[in-house]
């Protein structure tokens, strides 16, 4: 199993392209393998004939054992496997579930049958073919599993409870490394939200006469890359122990794909101008959406914007990016009536901005004064241009 | 093939035997000059007037006297005129016939036969109605044959005449008139060895003598529903036909047992339970018994028809069981 | 012995109701109007009558299938029995018992019964509760021919000897169980003879002379009412009819029934009081109008009656009924 990026342990097979006694050619792909992070090709090392799949489609390997044999000649192919290497094929996790205690199987059954209804034939069945009953659905009276309701799991026809539970909940690698990772910021970190609601009319008339085309997200990249130079305290990753307080501005950017919430890197958000942040934004945004984005573009942020503008959302309490301590939520923009000018009421679109921390790091008062520095930075025409100007 | 009735089986039967074996001898009530109360032997009228006699109402004697004759050398084939009547003389039945063999430590050969009309009939109420055959069937001692068609009769009949032991035969007053294929040829069926009526496969019903044919109207009726039935006869109750029964249920996963005897301990339920001890893994539903109502057989057509079962009760049985109850 | 015309007029009006009773159930059991098996006292009236013109209402009675007299010479309500007939809700059984199976208890009838000789052992009994009681009430037991055969018989005659029971052993020989002779079938040329072996005066009569009956059951009720024990009475009749309705009768040529015919009963008593100048033809006519009328009034009764419901089927088993069917 290649390991892809810095912190791969495991690769989780997703689709072999090939079957056994294939011919391969080096460079062909050879099967499809996702880390917690990203999905790869990976390619022939050389070649051969695909002589025996060890690691099979939905199943796991850690880094740098073995997933395949490939044959360099079609003698070798037939060829059989030396010992110690059978030995570890043999190590199927569903053979040992299979063959291990006949005798504990016998007590499962034992108490299925004062849990489950099921018909005698029913359980029969299930127990042939090691189906768990209580992931079927009965179609008898109170429920009760009867012989079809088995047959029709067994033919496929059916999924079974656990079929749908578990295909759908089982999680991807890229899903556990999520799911993980904001549990246990959730855990750790003492979150905290603060709201503001900002007026977007000088941001967008700012977007609107600028000389490129740059995105919503993009602006306010550099507005929040602008804001942490000045509070470089919101710049930082945080184990629980150590604070690492970056003189670069790494922004991560929250991006819905099919396979889960990724969030790319724009590294180097303080310098870099608009229109390179923007292209960048947009760069890294697709190759998370298309699957290509590398292990580099994934890692390295310490802080993250996270914009839900696009859709109805409009505050929310984001949970913190692994080893952050601030996130900044964005909601929808909406047109509203607002006092200005100390007593004129004009409609204006307006938006509200979740900033939420780590409140073990960041007090109330540095998250207001983090509101206030980007709002005026946003909400004021002359501020957008002065400061992207000089930066052009 | 030729097409006899259920009585007329009967009487060929006897006359085929009777003509071959001097020791059958028949007597009973009504039977010599009328040809009995339902014309069973209306076959034998005028032929054998030695061997057919009429016989005072006497039950105990007709009965037990079968005991005797049958230990002093002859086959006497006994009719108890109508099965209710069998308790008129029950304790010569139950006490002497089903006991003699087993206490005198097997000394005796008892070829005799007990025979005569069970069931209902058109309001014939409570005390000529009756179907007991589970009792004979519970009480150890005696062959219990049961059949349903013109065919079965005159072959498991024909058995029972060669036959060493008491044998009790059940002859459904409604299956008499009955007409059936039988061969010219003389034929013996074997007792203990059950009859599938109709092959299915999504459930078995065990029947006997009457219910065979509800059995069978139910599972045509079935059949429009998609539900395909099998109709199995056992034609004896003892021995009955464990094997073809369970066979039938690993194949089909569902069980109904219908007989017209009362539900309540009648010998469906001891059809279920050895089922369910031999083939428990293979049943898909409870098993349901189909059986009268736990009352007598009462007068009133619409009384009566309530209290006994039909091919719509199988029916219901069948669906119940096939839907898992 | 004297009798009174009104005496004698009632014995002729209870012989044509239980005629006009029983000609009327034939018909409607032809027309298929009547389910199950109807056996016909037609011909036998006489003993019916001439015995339960003794008995008051107390008195019990074990009756037989071929019952429709006994019921109607006891006191019966002819529409009750007319529609248990047809199976109704009104009948005395409520559609369960049928013809074989009518009982009254409220006028001491313990039940016709589907069983030969199965009323006497009730009959027994019934005396046992009168002596033990000490009323003095007697008992009828109703039996054929047929029913002197069987081991009920001889148990309940050596039974009621050896306690003194009030209970009056009435055989109805009628010539035929059911397809069989009684000649054929029984061992004494009187069954009344039978009596002997049990220790009780038996005595054999002209079951179609109904004031013979009368008399001969009357002095048996007396002897039984002052503590005298049991009478095998055997009165000799002729079943005129077959076994049931419908039967074949192969078993007897229609001329002997032809000859039985003239000696039929009411047609014996009718000449017989016309001649001592106790029936006018008047009051001959008047008489069997008033029995045609009602028993079209029972027929009626019984036509408009409704059927019982058929879960009525699990009523009646227990008293404190239903529920047991499971």
């Amino acid at each position: 199993m290649p390991k892809f990026g810095l912190s791969m342990e495991k690769g989780f097979i997703t689709k072999w392209y090939k079957k056994e006694g294939d011919p391969v050619k080096e460079g062909d792909a050879l099967f499809e393998a996702e880390s917690e992070k990203i999905t790869n090709d990976v390619p022939a090392p050389g070649d051969g004939f695909l002589k025996k799949i060890v690691v099979q489609e939905g199943e796991e390997q850690t880094v740098g054992e073995i997933i395949a044999y490939i044959a360099e000649n079609e003698k070798e192919l037939k060829a059989e496997i030396k010992e110690k290497q059978v030995k570890e094929i043999k190590q199927e996790p569903k053979e040992e579930i299979y063959e291990e205690k006949p005798e504990a199987s016998a007590d499962i059954n034992k108490e299925e049958s004062h849990l489950i209804k099921a018909s005698p034939i029913a359980k029969k069945l299930a127990r042939e073919h090691n189906i768990d009953l209580s992931s079927v659905k009965g179609s008898g009276p109170n429920g009760r599993v009867i012989e079809k309701d088995v047959l029709a799991v067994i033919s496929g026809t059916v999924p079974s409870y656990a079929q749908t539970k578990e295909h759908t909940e089982e999680l991807t690698p890229l899903r556990k490394t999520i799911a993980e990772n904001l549990a246990k910021s959730y855990r750790e970190s003492v979150l905290v939200t603060n709201m503001t609601e900002v007026d977007m009319s000088a941001l967008f008339s700012f977007k609107e006469n600028y000389k490129e085309k740059v995105s919503v997200t993009a602006i306010l990249v550099k507005a929040v890359a602008e804001v942490l130079k000045t509070l470089p305290k919101f710049n930082v990753n945080f184990d629980g122990n150590v604070l690492k307080i970056f003189s670069a501005v790494n922004i991560g950017v929250a991006v819905n794909t099919e396979k889960g919430l990724m969030v790319p890197v724009v590294k180097g958000a303080g310098t870099l101008p608009l229109p390179k942040i923007s292209r960048r934004v947009k760069e890294i945004s697709d190759a998370a959406r298309n699957g290509n984005v590398g292990p580099d573009d994934l890692s390295g942020s310490h802080f993250t914007i996270t914009n839900l503008g696009m859709m109805r959302t409009d505050m929310f309490t984001p949970v913190l990016n692994k080893g952050e301590v601030a996130i900044l939520g964005v909601g929808r923009t909406v047109k509203k009536p607002v006092v200005v000018d100390g007593n004129k009421i004009t409609i204006q679109p307006m938006c509200w901005f979740s900033l939420s921390y780590d409140h073990r790091i960041i007090d109330g008062a540095d998250a207001a004064q983090f509101l206030g520095e980007l709002s005026s930075i946003i909400e004021d025409s002359s501020n957008l241009s002065i400061l992207f100007k000089d930066l052009n | 093939m030729r097409e006899i009735t259920f009585s007329e089986a009967l009487g060929e039967a006897m006359y085929e035997e009777m003509s071959k074996d001097p020791t059958i001898f028949t007597y009973g009530e009504d039977i010599a000059k009328q040809g009995g109360i339902f014309g069973a032997y209306k076959s034998l009228l005028g032929k054998f007037p030695d061997k057919v006699i009429d016989t005072p109402i006497s039950e105990e004697v007709i009965f037990g006297s079968a005991l005797g004759a049958a230990l002093a050398g002859m086959r006497p084939v006994a009719e108890f005129h109508f099965a209710d009547f069998l308790f008129t003389g029950m304790t010569a039945v139950a006490n002497q016939i089903m006991k003699f063999r087993y206490m005198t430590g097997g000394q005796a050969k008892l070829h005799l036969i007990l025979r005569g009309p069970d069931g209902i009939s058109k309001s014939a109420a409570a005390q000529h109605s009756e179907s007991i055959e589970t009792i004979f069937m519970h009480v150890p001692g005696i062959k219990v044959i049961i059949p349903s068609t013109p065919y079965d009769m005159k072959g498991l009949f024909k058995t029972a005449l060669t036959s060493d032991d008491p044998v009790i035969c059940f002859e459904h007053k409604m299956l008499y008139g009955i007409k059936g294929p039988v061969p010219e040829e003389e034929y013996y069926i074997p007792f203990g060895e059950a009859d599938i009526k109709k092959d299915g496969k999504d459930v078995t019903i065990v029947s006997t003598s009457r219910m065979v044919h509800e059995s069978l109207k139910a599972a045509k009726n079935l059949e429009k529903e998609g539900i395909d039935a099998e109709v199995i006869d056992l034609r004896t109750l003892v021995p009955w036909d464990r094997e073809k029964v369970l066979e039938s249920v690993k194949k089909t996963h569902h069980l109904v047992v219908a007989h017209e005897t009362w539900k309540r301990g009648g010998w469906g339920a001891e059809v279920a339970s050895v089922v369910q001890e031999k083939d428990f893994d293979y049943l898909d539903a409870p098993i349901l018994r189909v059986g009268a109502h736990n009352v007598h057989i009462p007068f009133s057509a619409v009384l009566q028809d309530f209290v006994v079962p039909d091919h719509k009760d199988v029916e219901k049985a069948v669906k119940s069981v096939v839907g898992g109850v | 012995m004297e009798y009174s015309k009104d005496f004698l007029q009632n014995l002729y009006t209870t012989m044509i109701r239980i005629r006009v009773f029983e000609k009327k159930a034939e018909e409607l059991f032809l027309q298929g109007k009547l389910p199950g098996f109807i056996h016909l006292y037609i011909g036998e009236e006489a003993i019916a009558t001439g015995a339960m013109a003794n008995l008051k209402n107390d008195d019990y009675i074990t009756s037989t299938h071929r019952g429709h007299g006994h019921m109607i010479a006891k006191g019966a309500d002819i529409n009750k029995m007319m529609a248990e007939l047809y199976g109704k809700e009104t009948g005395y059984c409520k559609g369960k018992g049928g013809s074989m199976h009518i009982a009254d208890l409220s006028i001491g009838v313990l039940g016709a019964n589907g069983e030969v000789a199965g009323g006497l052992p009730i009959a027994a009994g019934a005396g046992m509760a009168i002596k033990l009681q000490k009323k003095d009430d007697v008992v009828i037991a109703f039996f054929g021919d047929g029913a002197s055969n069987r081991g009920a018989f001889h148990e309940a005659l050596n039974w009621c000897s050896i306690y003194k029971l009030p209970v009056i052993f009435l055989n109805e020989n009628n010539q035929f169980a059911s397809t069989e002779r009684v000649q054929e079938t029984t061992s004494v040329a009187n069954i009344a003879d039978r009596a002997i072996g049990y220790n009780i005066p038996g005595v054999s009569i002209d079951g179609n002379d109904v004031i013979a009956v009368y008399e001969t059951v009357k002095a048996a009720v007396e002897r039984a009412r002052s503590g005298g024990g049991s009478t095998l009475i055997e009165a000799k009749t002729y079943r005129i009819k077959g076994h049931f309705v419908g039967d074949p009768t192969l078993y007897r040529p229609k001329q002997e029934v032809e000859e039985h015919w003239a000696n039929e009963p009411i047609g014996l008593f009718e000449n017989r009081l016309k001649e001592m100048g106790m029936l006018s033809e008047e009051e001959k006519k008047e008489i069997w109008n008033a029995a045609h009328k009602e028993v079209e009034g029972a027929v009626k009764f019984a036509e408009s009656s409704p059927y019982p419901a058929p879960e009525e089927a699990l009523t009646d088993l227990f008293v404190d009924d239903a529920g047991y069917d499971y």
